[in-house]
């Protein structure tokens, strides 16, 4: 036995088979050039985006299931056990919930693009469906942890919002068909603030404790800072969605205002970090990180602008673009690049046992070519918004849908490598004893 | 016989690491040198603290060739780390709630 499968053997209760959180990660990567196209395809309507069904509805969704969900989903079953030193409960609904979250995404997105009232409806249940499970195995995780504190309040609040975002999104799934809900904007609107801020947004603000740290080689962050801002964020989220579902503008405004002073204390925590950190050169996964900390304040900022009535009718598009496809997109992409090769380092090919080193895992041409295609077409997409210039937002389109091409060639060949593991490992004849 | 010698935690550690005069923060982890190898101590830390510990002993300023790490558990996202960086890693020892790596330079 080797030495890396005698670690990996040592540590199965904690590190997953490579081929759950993988297959999510394959998900995510797959449905990213997707976002694009539609975005590319459906311009015209984008930039004036108000609402309704229709491509521009289909491709948020097949960014934040499709993508980013489907990241977190991966992230966290990989990530969890290992900083809670807690196993999952088990490994079916996991497997179970890729199945039912892929076709479902698509279904959603092919409803929405169409209209039709029953695609929507059911591959909204099956993602619904997937995303529950994720959820129970996460709080049941959590609960069995007995320290990592913060990290753990944060997983609480994105559980929490999770529930709750699936409750309404489903609710406006079937308001679509039989229109029951008296204003469908408001309820929208509280559905955008707990899937960015509340679910995706906790998520990515509880990992940043542990995944910063670990990948600058530095100290844990502040926790009264960490502290501080996890109770502003649960004000923000509380304010916000009171204001959204009551049409209260004032509450709004005021839960902006907690989200930015929440924001204000993470990004310290962050900064503090950063500073202190042993690894001075931190690679392109650092490049997007950092401009996920700026597009976090910025989003909230359009969306105070766009409360203010000072942003027009594009304001509302601006601020999910920037939310959405900005500061999680960035974000994630950023992480996800660092991460698929640090985790397929820890499973050996099978040709030998030996483990793969992180640069002999990271093709640096296509991410370059993916990172600066991806931050080419935020700008220029959020200028195309912006402006209502439908030709600006083609071609910001185009260059993400290269990026994202790029960012595929990139994690391909460590899919490939995962893949041939996999092989030999079901065909012992194969197996050299390396 | 086994000589055991008590190291201070060396604040000097962290401040080459970080390069920035104000970090004077100690490094977590209690450390000793037995039989003149080092030992790190990293039990009871949170995640990602055992490996930042273990990683501004290996890439201080002052040259290690070995390192004996007492863990509460088995480092999986260090090892990627090590190999990066050249060293090798052998589990000596695991029981429930310990674990004993050694870690040491690649020629």
């Amino acid at each position: 036995m080797t030495l890396a499968t005698t670690v990996l053997a040592g540590a199965k209760d904690r590190v997953l088979p490579p081929s759950i959180p993988f297959r999510y990660f394959g998900a995510a990567v797959l449905f990213h050039p997707g976002l694009w196209l539609l975005v590319l395809i459906d311009a015209p309507e984008t930039v004036g985006f108000s609402g309704g069904t229709g491509l521009s509805l289909a491709a948020l969704h097949i960014l934040t299931l499709g993508v980013l969900a489907t990241t977190a989903m991966g992230a966290a079953l990989q990530l969890l056990p290992v900083a809670t030193r807690q196993a999952m409960p088990a490994h079916w609904p996991a497997r179970l919930g890729f199945w039912l979250m892929v076709p479902g995404t698509l279904m959603v997105g092919h409803g929405m693009a169409t209209a039709t009232g029953w695609a929507m409806a059911l591959g909204g249940a099956m993602a619904a469906t997937a995303l529950a499970m994720l959820g129970v195995l996460i709080a049941i995780n959590l609960m069995r942890a007995r320290d990592l504190g913060l990290v753990a309040a944060h997983g609480q609040v994105a559980i929490f919002s999770l529930f709750a975002l699936l409750v309404l999104g489903l609710l406006l799934v079937f308001n679509f068909a039989h229109g029951f809900l008296p204003d469908h904007r408001a309820v929208a609107r509280a559905h955008v603030i707990l899937a960015g801020y509340g679910f995706m947004g906790m998520l990515v603000a509880g990992f940043s404790q542990i995944l910063v740290p670990m990948f600058a080689l530095a100290a844990s962050p502040d926790r009264t800072l960490g502290r501080a801002g996890l109770w502003l964020a649960v004000l923000a989220l509380a304010l916000g969605v009171a204001g959204a579902l009551g049409g209260v503008n004032a509450l709004v405004i005021a839960a902006i205002v907690a989200g930015l002073a929440a924001t204000a204390a993470h990004l310290t925590a962050m900064a503090r970090v950063m500073r202190k950190r042993m690894r001075k050169r931190l690679g392109l996964s650092f490049v997007m990180i950092r401009v996920a900390w700026v597009l976090l304040p910025l989003s909230l900022t359009i969306g105070l602008l766009d409360q203010l009535g000072l942003l027009g009718e594009r304001g509302g598009t601006l601020f999910v673009f920037v939310l959405f496809a900005g500061w999680l997109l960035t974000m994630l992409l950023g992480v996800l690049q660092r991460i698929l090769p640090f985790l397929a380092t820890m499973h050996p090919a099978g040709d030998g046992g030996r483990m793969p080193t992180l640069s002999q895992l990271t093709a640096e041409g296509p991410l370059k070519v993916a990172t600066i295609c991806h931050l080419a077409a935020l700008a220029v997409s959020t200028a195309g918004i912006a402006t209502g210039q439908e030709l600006v937002l083609r071609l910001g389109a185009s260059v993400g849908l290269a990026g994202a091409i790029a960012f595929a060639v990139f994690a391909a060949p460590i899919f490939w490598r995962l893949m041939r593991r996999r092989s030999r490992a079901s065909n012992p004849e194969n197996q050299t004893s390396g | 016989m086994t000589s055991v010698k008590a190291v201070k935690a060396a604040p000097v550690l962290t401040l080459a690491m970080s390069g920035d005069p104000s970090d004077r923060t100690e490094s977590p982890g209690k450390r000793w040198v037995e039989d003149g190898v080092l030992h790190i101590d990293v039990r009871g830390l949170e995640p990602p603290q055992p490996m930042v510990a273990i990683m501004r002993v290996l890439e201080g300023p002052e040259p290690v060739e070995q390192l004996i790490a007492h863990l509460d558990r088995e480092p999986i996202y260090l090892f990627p780390e090590l190999d990066e960086r050249g060293w090798s890693h052998e589990i000596l020892a695991r029981e429930a709630g310990a674990v004993r790596l050694a870690i040491r330079r690649r020629p």
